[in-house]
C-alpha cells in the first residue's frame, strides 16, 4: 500500500508538469493578450501599453514565459495578477472558503438524494414513483443551471418569501452573534446550493439506479434470495457494495470540483466563489491567474482519483494495491 | 546641567510641536449646498458591476475601480458638474489662467481635511503629480498630461496655492486637473521606497485608505460588498451650515448580472437600479404600486459605429484591392450611411429606448456636441442613388456589382460579447442585402477584434463601440491621423487625405486655443467633417434610464452623472 501510494504521487509531477504545459500553451495560442482591453482606451497611449507589456513580460517568447512561471511556481510563487497586481495567492485565499462551503452543501445534498433515490427507483423498478424520479431526473438534466436559479430567484421576489436573492451573507452580519451568522449563511446558500445539486442529483441517480439494476439481476443475488436470506441484507449488505464500487470513482471526478467554482450559477446569485472570477481571469487572459485556477482544478482532479481508487480497496477486498 | 537644558529645550520643542499639530484645522472655504435641507442618517444601498482590481486609483484601468473611488472616496482639484457638465472648483476654490493660455494658477481650498484628519495642503498636489509624472507608474493619467511629449512644469507658490506652467497654450490641460488627488503622509514613504504600484490592492486595511471625498471605505468582500461610511471631516456643508454627506452609510452589492441587479431592487433592497430599454415597460407598469420613479435621462456617452477599412496596408488588399477601391468612394460610404435604419435599430435593439447618433461627440455633451452635421435618414431610395453616382449597377436578380462587373461583397465584424451591437450589426446586414450587397455578418471574440484593428488590419468593416467623455481632446489618440486609435488608418506618418489634415490641424487649434467658444468652432468644424467624409458611421445611443425609490431625495439624475454624482447631498425619508 505505502509503495503504491509513493508510486502514485510520483506519476503525479510529470502528469501536472504536462498539464500546465498544455493549458499555458493553449491560453497564449488564442488571439491577443491581456492588454487587449487597454488598446481600446483612447485615454491610454501605445507608450503606456509598451510599457506595460514589457513590465508583464509579455513581449518575451511563450516558452520563457512559461519557463519564467514554472521557476516562480517551484519557489513557491504564483505570481501576481496583472489585473489586481497583488500576488495570486491572495486573490484566490479571499474566496476558496467560499467556493469550497458552496461546494460542499451542493455535494452533501447531490449525493444524500441521489444514493437512496437510485436505490429505491432500483429496487421499485417501473412503479410510479420510479416514473416519476425519473422524469424529474430528466427535467434537472434539461435545465441549465442559471435559468434555474433565475427562476428559484424570480419566485422568491414574486412571492415576497423571506429569502435574500444575491450574495453569501446579509448586510447586519458583523452584528450578528455566531448562530445567527450561521443561519444567514445558510440562508443566503440555500438557493445557489440546491440549484448546483440536483444538477448532480439527476444524473448521479440515474448512475445508481442503473448500477443497482445491473447487479440486482446477477446470478448472486437470486442466490442469495433463494438462500432465503431477508430483502434488506441483500439489497445494503450485498447488492450495494457492489453496485457502489463506479459510483466512488465517480465521487473521486466530483472531488475536483470542489474548488473549481460554478461561474454562472455564482454570477446569477451573487455568490463570491473562484468561479466567477476565473471565468474573468481566463477571458481577460491575467494568465497566472487563470493558471493558478487551472492548476488547483487540476491538482484536486488527480488528488481525487487518487482518493477514489483509495476508497475502492477499503470497499472492495478483492481490490489490493501491492 | 547642559545636558538636562538641552534635553527640557527638545521636551518643550515636542510639546509645541504636538500642540501646533493639535491645534484645530478649521475649514475657511467650504462649500454650501444649494438644495433643500435633508435629513441626516441612513444607508444608501445601490449596485455596483464587477469588483474593484485595485484601490490604488492612480493606477486603476477598469471602471469597476474608478466607480468604487472616483469623487466618492477621492477627489480632484477640479471637477464636472454632473447636470451642466462643465468644470467647477471642487479641492480647488478658484482658478485662474494668464493670457497667453500658459500659466494656471490654482487657490486650493483652506482647512480641507483628509478622513484621517491631516489637512490637506499644496504639499499633496505637487507630490500627486510626482505620481503623475513618474515613468515607474504605469498611469494612463500621465499621458493626457503630456504637451508635445513634456510634462507641464508644476509648483508650490504657497501652502494653499499651486501654478501649473505649460510649454505652449493647452486648453484641454484643465480637464487634466480633474485627476484624483493623492495623500502624501501615507504614501510618500511608500513612493519613495519605489513600492507605489503595490500599494493600496484590494487586500490593503480599508482603514489604511484616506481621500477627502464624502465617504471611507469600511469594509470589502470580495464578490460581495463594498461598504462606506460618510466622512465626517468632509469640505461641503447643508444649506444650515453642517456637515455634508447626509447619508450615514452606504453599501454597494456587487452584482455583475443585469437580472440579479433588477432582482435586488424588485426585492426593495436597493435604492436605484439603472434600466435596460427591453426591461422598461416591464418597470413602467411596477413604478406607482412599488413607489418608484422611472427616469429617462437621454442617450448615455457611448457611441458604436461602423469603420471602414481605408487602411492601403491591409494586408488582403494584395487579393483583393477592388475593396480599398469602394470603400475610398465617398459615394459608396454615403449609401451605405443612407442604409442604416436608426429607428429599427432603437425599436429592436434598444426596446424604443435610445437616440439616434450624428456626431462624432458623445450625444449629452452639451458643451462641445454639434447637432447641425449632416444626417443621413434612412432612405435606400437616395443610397441606390449614391451607388449610381459611383457607377455602381444591379443585375437581374437585383445583386450589385461595380463598375468593373466585381460582385460587392464585404464582411462585417463586430464582438460577440454584447448582444446589442450583434442586434445592430444584423439590421445593418439585413438593409445592405436590401441594396443588393453580399454581406457576411459575424461577431467574433473581443480580443481578436481588437489585434485586427491595432495590428493585424485585415479586416472590412468592424462595428465597435468607444465611450466618450466631455473633452474632446480625450479623442486625440483617435482622431488625429497618427493616433493608434485613428481606427480605419492608424499610425498615418502623413496624413493621407485633406480632411484628415484639417482634421489633425483643428485638434491642434482647439487644443491651443484658450476659450471654450473658440474651441467649439473648431470642433464643431470638425464633426462636420467626419459626419461628411464618413471615415465612421455612427448608430443609435441607448438612453440612460434610472428606476429611483421616491424616499431619495435631493437627486438631479443625469446620463452623464447618473444617480450619484451629487451623493453628498442625497438624503433618505422615513
Amino acid at each position: 500500500m505505502k509503495t503504491y501510494l509513493i508510486r502514485r504521487v510520483l506519476v503525479l509531477i510529470p502528469l501536472l508538469l504536462a498539464i500546465s504545459l498544455l493549458s499555458f500553451f493553449i491560453m497564449q495560442l488564442s488571439p491577443g493578450n491581456y492588454l487587449d482591453q487597454l488598446r481600446l482606451n483612447p485615454d491610454i497611449s501605445s507608450d503606456l501599453i509598451n510599457r506595460l507589456e514589457s513590465e508583464y513580460g509579455l513581449n518575451q517568447n511563450i516558452f520563457h514565459q512559461y519557463l519564467h512561471w514554472l521557476w516562480q511556481l517551484l519557489h513557491g510563487n504564483l505570481g501576481e495578477s496583472f489585473s489586481y497586481r497583488i500576488p495570486v495567492t491572495e486573490v484566490i485565499g479571499s474566496r476558496i472558503a467560499n467556493t469550497f462551503i458552496l461546494s460542499l452543501a451542493a455535494m452533501i445534498i447531490a449525493w444524500g438524494l441521489a444514493i437512496p433515490l437510485g436505490i429505491y427507483s432500483a429496487t421499485h423498478r417501473y412503479s410510479i414513483t420510479d416514473n416519476f424520479l425519473s422524469s424529474f431526473a430528466f427535467i434537472g438534466l434539461s435545465i441549465p443551471n442559471f435559468f434555474f436559479a433565475l427562476i428559484l430567484l424570480f419566485l422568491i421576489v414574486k412571492y415576497s418569501l423571506p429569502l435574500p436573492v444575491s450574495g453569501m451573507t446579509d448586510i447586519m452580519h458583523d452584528f450578528m452573534s455566531p448562530t445567527e451568522q450561521l443561519l444567514d449563511i445558510l440562508r443566503h446558500l440555500l438557493v445557489p446550493a440546491v440549484v448546483l445539486g440536483t444538477a448532480s442529483t439527476a444524473s448521479l441517480m440515474r448512475q445508481m439506479r442503473g448500477q443497482m439494476l445491473d447487479v440486482i439481476n446477477s446470478d448472486y443475488i437470486r442466490t442469495a434470495r433463494a438462500k432465503g436470506l431477508k430483502e434488506r441484507t441483500i439489497i445494503y449488505h450485498h447488492a450495494l457494495r457492489n453496485a457502489l464500487n463506479p459510483m466512488i470513482t465517480l465521487f473521486g471526478y466530483q472531488l475536483s470540483s470542489l474548488l473549481s467554482g460554478a461561474a454562472l450559477t455564482e454570477t446569477v446569485t451573487g455568490w463570491p466563489g473562484l468561479g466567477k472570477m476565473m471565468l474573468t481571469a481566463v477571458r481577460g487572459k491575467d494568465i497566472y491567474l487563470a493558471m493558478a485556477g487551472m492548476m488547483m482544478g487540476s491538482f484536486m482532479l488527480v488528488i481525487g482519483n487518487l482518493i477514489s481508487d483509495l476508497l475502492l480497496a477499503l470497499n472492495d477486498p478483492r481490490i489490493k494495491y501491492d | 546641567m547642559k545636558k538636562r537644558i538641552f534635553i527640557y529645550l527638545i521636551l518643550f520643542m515636542l510639546i509645541f510641536a504636538t500642540l501646533a499639530a493639535a491645534q484645530n484645522i478649521s475649514l475657511q472655504d467650504p462649500w454650501y449646498s444649494k438644495k433643500e435641507q435633508g435629513k441626516y442618517g441612513g444607508t444608501l444601498i445601490s449596485t455596483l458591476t464587477g469588483d474593484p482590481k485595485t484601490f490604488n486609483i492612480l493606477i486603476a484601468k477598469e471602471t469597476s475601480s474608478t466607480d468604487v473611488l472616483a469623487g466618492y472616496i477621492f477627489e480632484g482639484l477640479l471637477t464636472r458638474n454632473g447636470v451642466t457638465t462643465e468644470l467647477e472648483p471642487e479641492l480647488a476654490k478658484e482658478w485662474s489662467i494668464s493670457e497667453d493660455g500658459k500659466v494656471y494658477t490654482l487657490k486650493l481650498r483652506r482647512g480641507v481635511q483628509w478622513s484621517d484628519g491631516v489637512e490637506f495642503t499644496a504639499d499633496d498636489v505637487i507630490f500627486t503629480f510626482d505620481l503623475i509624472s513618474d515613468q515607474q507608474i504605469p498611469t494612463s493619467s500621465r499621458d493626457v498630461m503630456l504637451i508635445d511629449a513634456e510634462f507641464p512644469e508644476y509648483k508650490k507658490l504657497d501652502k494653499y496655492t499651486v501654478q501649473f506652467k505649460l510649454a505652449k497654450s493647452f486648453a484641454p490641460f484643465l480637464n487634466n486637473l480633474t485627476a484624483p488627488i493623492l495623500p502624501k503622509h501615507k504614501l510618500y514613504s511608500i513612493w519613495q521606497a519605489g513600492d507605489f504600484n503595490k500599494v493600496w490592492g484590494i487586500n490593503t486595511e480599508p482603514a489604511e485608505i484616506v481621500g477627502t471625498g464624502p465617504f471611507k471605505l469600511k469594509e470589502y468582500k470580495p464578490g460581495e460588498r463594498i461598504i462606506m461610511v460618510k466622512n465626517n471631516l468632509y469640505w461641503r456643508k447643508d444649506p444650515a451650515g453642517k456637515t455634508l454627506p447626509y447619508l450615514e452609510n452606504w453599501v454597494r452589492i456587487i452584482a455583475d448580472n443585469q437580472e440579479t441587479k433588477s432582482l435586488l431592487f424588485e426585492k426593495g433592497q436597493t435604492h436605484f437600479l439603472a434600466v435596460r430599454g427591453i426591461d422598461y415597460k416591464r418597470f413602467a407598469s411596477k413604478a406607482d404600486q412599488n413607489d418608484f420613479t422611472l427616469v429617462n435621462a437621454g442617450p448615455n456617452f457611448g457611441t458604436d459605429f461602423l469603420i471602414f477599412n481605408l487602411n492601403p496596408r491591409n494586408p488582403k488588399l494584395k487579393e483583393q484591392p477592388w475593396k480599398l477601391e469602394w470603400f475610398n468612394n465617398i459615394h459608396f460610404r454615403k449609401a451605405i450611411a443612407y442604409a442604416f435604419d436608426k429607428q429599427t435599430m432603437i425599436s429592436q435593439a434598444m426596446a424604443g429606448q435610445g437616440t439616434p447618433q450624428w456626431s462624432p461627440v458623445s450625444s449629452p455633451n452639451k458643451v462641445y456636441l454639434n447637432q447641425d452635421v449632416k444626417k443621413y435618414p434612412f432612405n435606400l431610395e437616395k443610397a441606390r442613388q449614391e451607388l449610381k453616382a459611383a457607377k455602381f449597377y444591379w443585375d437581374d436578380s437585383g445583386k450589385l456589382y461595380d463598375q468593373n462587373d466585381r460582385r460587392v461583397e464585404f464582411n462585417i465584424l463586430t464582438y460577440a460579447e454584447n448582444n446589442t451591437i450583434i442586434s445592430l450589426m444584423n439590421i445593418i446586414a439585413s438593409d445592405l442585402r436590401n441594396l443588393g450587397m453580399k454581406i457576411n455578418a459575424s461577431p467574433i471574440e473581443f480580443n481578436k477584434l481588437v489585434s485586427k484593428l491595432d495590428n493585424e488590419w485585415d479586416f472590412d468593416t468592424i462595428i465597435i463601440g468607444l465611450t466618450g467623455g466631455v473633452e474632446p481632446h480625450s479623442g486625440s489618440n483617435v482622431w488625429p491621423s497618427n493616433g493608434h486609435l485613428h481606427m480605419w488608418n492608424p499610425r498615418q506618418k502623413n496624413p493621407a487625405t485633406e480632411w484628415e489634415a484639417r482634421i489633425d490641424e483643428l485638434f491642434r487649434l482647439g487644443a491651443a486655443a484658450t476659450s471654450i467658444k473658440q474651441r467649439q468652432k473648431y470642433y464643431d468644424e470638425f464633426q462636420e467633417i467626419i459626419a461628411e467624409k464618413l471615415p465612421v458611421i455612427y448608430t443609435v445611443v441607448p438612453n440612460s434610464i434610472y428606476a429611483v425609490r421616491n424616499n431619495l431625495k435631493n437627486t438631479d439624475i443625469t446620463a452623464y452623472g447618473g444617480v450619484i454624482w451629487n451623493i453628498y447631498e442625497l438624503y433618505l425619508e422615513d
